[in-house]
């Protein structure tokens, strides 16, 4: 038997590891909804994973626990082996609503968390004049750290395609660049994974295309893991190695899809007989859901 | 179109000057518009009086200044037809929420104080009342109710001209500045933390609650036995006045930040203490100002309120003597001063607004 196991492709390690997790929640009238009940789900090391499934069957509710900010009644979540308890910076979200801030302009969005992983509060100092300056003469490795704090914002920036707009405030931008921010501020930040909750479903079709092609480029670019939560089957396929698609409440993994599409991709795969065959199935396998509900 | 604003402009200060004519006699109109005149060549004269001092070119420019002071007065006219001309021309184009050029949107405003100001002039100048019996005097109300606008003017003419009288005033804005000062710098970090953590709320909100629905001026009486000198009860009533109130305006700005924004700092990485400095200081800090602006015109109601019961300074005082001896007119000049301070007051706080967001004015033309 042996032989046989050595023969197999070895799988590649496990990211995210999801076991027998549940969720109720009690509403104003006492009433216990279960909104996620025995939900397993695996993530592989630099793979792109998009979750599909009916309106309200619980994807925010899942991604909000992987990102610490709700908890599961039971079960478990590991990240990189360590179990998860509360939100933290290896863990990106971007979520639908525009969420940079509106008083820091494009530039100072995105070293906000540069800024937040050197502490000693440097952000506040960074906008003063004159305590920048003292702080650049009188502590060790302060100058450094802000050029290099510069310079990356730079990167990502131009990662994202707006490196002309570093000293805009945000609230002058459309929504396809305001999401453009949020997805440079969290790869700024360098996050084990990155959570994504529907974030291109405010955009125009248009955008949408462009910023699916931005961000496979830069998920490319950086290796990282992408949880990526979505309800247009067309954007999902375009974009994932694998697709899970949840049940309808109280929600689990119905199934795991393989995409079978290489990478790099272009935008002609869409057209092809097998993106349409791929299509027409996860429509009907959710459109079954829907009926459960 | 504008021509006739042009004439209706002329028409309505020709409708002034004779109600004032009629009132004083061409002779004192005369002289009192070429005071005014001088008053203006002064003010030039302080400006430029140091270069007068240094150098020859300092006399040029103070001759070129005079002229242009003197044009100064034919632009106020001038200007006036610009306003109405604003009016005339912003009221066709009406839309729910579009926003109007600036000039149209002052002249709209100054069209009002020019309303009141004509409707004044008119009761006070035309037609004629009894006094006393068989003594009739012009105006169709009495003087001791409501006084011309003649009347006032040479008050405000004596009044502003003491040494006194800015003393009082500066007495009171000071009291304010104590009182408000205070009240701001406690209810920003108090309504912070009242507003992001519920357990602090609950600490105080029951209290604070309970003390809100006093009315402050039934403080008066106490605070005059507490405090240890009569001169800071005005302070300490608009502290009772303003703290309360704006502490529940600032918990309530904090429960507008949008919980997206604190969800991402988490996820940024940022602690408590991060967040609170970082994100929901910054997020509130325009609404504060607001509410402040907003609290600042209860400040004035509670300082005068204090002032007119006792203390022996400050505007209120001023307001109660004149009310003791019936100068109706010192009570308009001293309401009229406070309003012109209020003016100036929005103005400072609009213009802060300007200067410490600019991303607001950014979000409003998204
Ligand atoms: N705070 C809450 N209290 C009560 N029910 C909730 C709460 N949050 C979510 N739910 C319920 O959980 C279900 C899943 O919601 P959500 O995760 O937002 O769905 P999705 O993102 O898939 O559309 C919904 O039916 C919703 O009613
Ligand atoms: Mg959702």
């Amino acid at each position: 038997m042996s032989h046989i196991e050595t023969k197999l492709p070895e799988a590649p390690p496990v990211k995210l590891e999801v076991r027998d997790l549940c969720r109720n929640f009690i509403t104003y009238s006492g009433e216990t909804v279960v909104a996620m009940k025995g939900l397993n789900l695996d993530m592989y090391d630099g793979e792109f994973l998009v979750v599909l499934g009916p309106s309200g069957c619980g994807k925010s509710t899942f991604l909000r626990i992987v990102a610490g900010l709700d908890n599961p009644t039971s079960g478990s979540i590991k990240l990189d082996g360590r179990p998860i308890s509360e939100p933290g910076p290896d863990r990106g979200m971007v979520f639908q609503k525009y969420t940079s801030f509106p008083w820091l302009t494009v530039g100072q969005n995105v070293s906000l968390p540069l800024h937040i992983q050197g502490r000693l509060m440097p952000y506040l100092v960074s906008r003063n004049r004159i305590f920048y300056l003292l702080f650049c003469t009188f502590i060790p490795g302060f100058k450094e750290r802000q050029l290099y704090i510069q310079q990356k914002v730079k990167e990502h920036l131009k990662d994202v395609g707006l490196e002309k707009f570093e000293n805009v405030y945000p609230g002058s931008l459309s929504g396809g660049m305001q999401q453009r921010v949020a997805i440079a501020r969290t790869f700024a930040n360098s996050p084990s994974i990155l959570l994504m909750d529907e974030p291109f479903g405010a955009l125009d079709a248009q955008t949408r295309v462009q910023m699916q092609e931005l961000l496979l480029e830069i998920w490319g670019k950086n290796k990282s893991t992408v949880l990526f939560i979505t309800h247009d089957i067309e954007e999902a396929i375009y974009l994932a190695d694998r697709i899970a698609i949840f049940s309808a409440r109280p929600t689990s993994v119905k199934e795991v899809i393989e995409v079978p599409f290489g990478r790099p991709r272009s935008q002609e795969i869409k057209l092809s007989e097998e993106f349409n065959q791929l299509e027409i199935n996860i429509i009907r396998s959710i459109k079954d859901e829907y009926k459960k509900m | 179109m504008p021509l006739i604003m042009v004439f209706i402009t002329v028409f309505l200060a020709f409708i002034i000057a004779w109600l004032l004519i009629r009132e004083y006699g061409l002779k004192d109109f005369v002289v009192y518009s070429f005071s005014c005149l001088f008053l203006y060549g002064v003010g030039f004269l302080l400006i430029y009086l140091p270069s007068v001092i240094s150098n020859k070119l300092g006399l040029i420019i103070l001759i070129i200044s005079y002229v242009i002071s003197t044009a100064g007065y034919l632009l106020v006219y001038l200007l006036t037809c610009v306003i109405l001309f604003g009016i005339v021309s912003s009221i066709p184009v009406m839309k729910f929420h579009k926003s109007i050029t600036s000039i149209n949107y002052y002249s709209l405003g100054v069209i009002t104080f020019i309303c009141i100001l004509i409707l004044w002039c008119f009761v006070s100048y035309v037609g004629s009342h009894e006094v006393s019996e068989g003594e009739m005097e012009r105006g169709l109300i009495n003087r001791i109710f409501l006084p011309s606008p003649g009347q006032v003017l040479s008050e405000a003419r004596e009044l502003l001209f003491q040494k006194e009288f800015y003393y009082h005033l500066f007495v009171s804005i000071l009291r304010i500045m104590m009182g408000f000062g205070v009240a701001i710098a406690l209810a920003i970090p108090l309504g912070i933390l009242m507003g992001s953590f519920k357990p602090v709320e609950a600490l105080f909100e029951p209290l604070f609650a309970f003390i809100r629905y006093m009315p402050p001026t039934a403080f008066i009486p106490l605070s005059i036995i507490w405090a240890p000198t009569i001169n800071s009860v005005p302070s300490i009533l608009i502290f009772i006045g303003v703290f309360f109130y704006l502490l529940v305006l600032i918990m309530d700005h904090v429960a507008n930040v949008p919980g997206e924004l604190l969800e991402t700092s988490y996820t940024l990485g940022a602690n408590k203490l991060e967040v609170l400095t970082m994100v929901i200081y910054p997020a509130v800090l325009p609404g504060i100002l607001d509410s402040c602006k907003a609290m600042i015109g209860a400040a004035w109601t509670y300082l005068i309120a204090a002032e007119l019961v006792g203390g022996g300074m400050g505007i209120g005082y001023i307001i109660s003597t004149a009310q003791r001896y019936s100068q109706t007119s010192q009570v308009f000049v001293s309401i009229i001063v406070i309003g012109i301070i209020g003016i100036i007051t929005n103005a400072i706080f609009d213009f802060l607004y300007r200067w410490l967001f600019p991303w607001k004015r950014m979000e409003k033309s998204a």
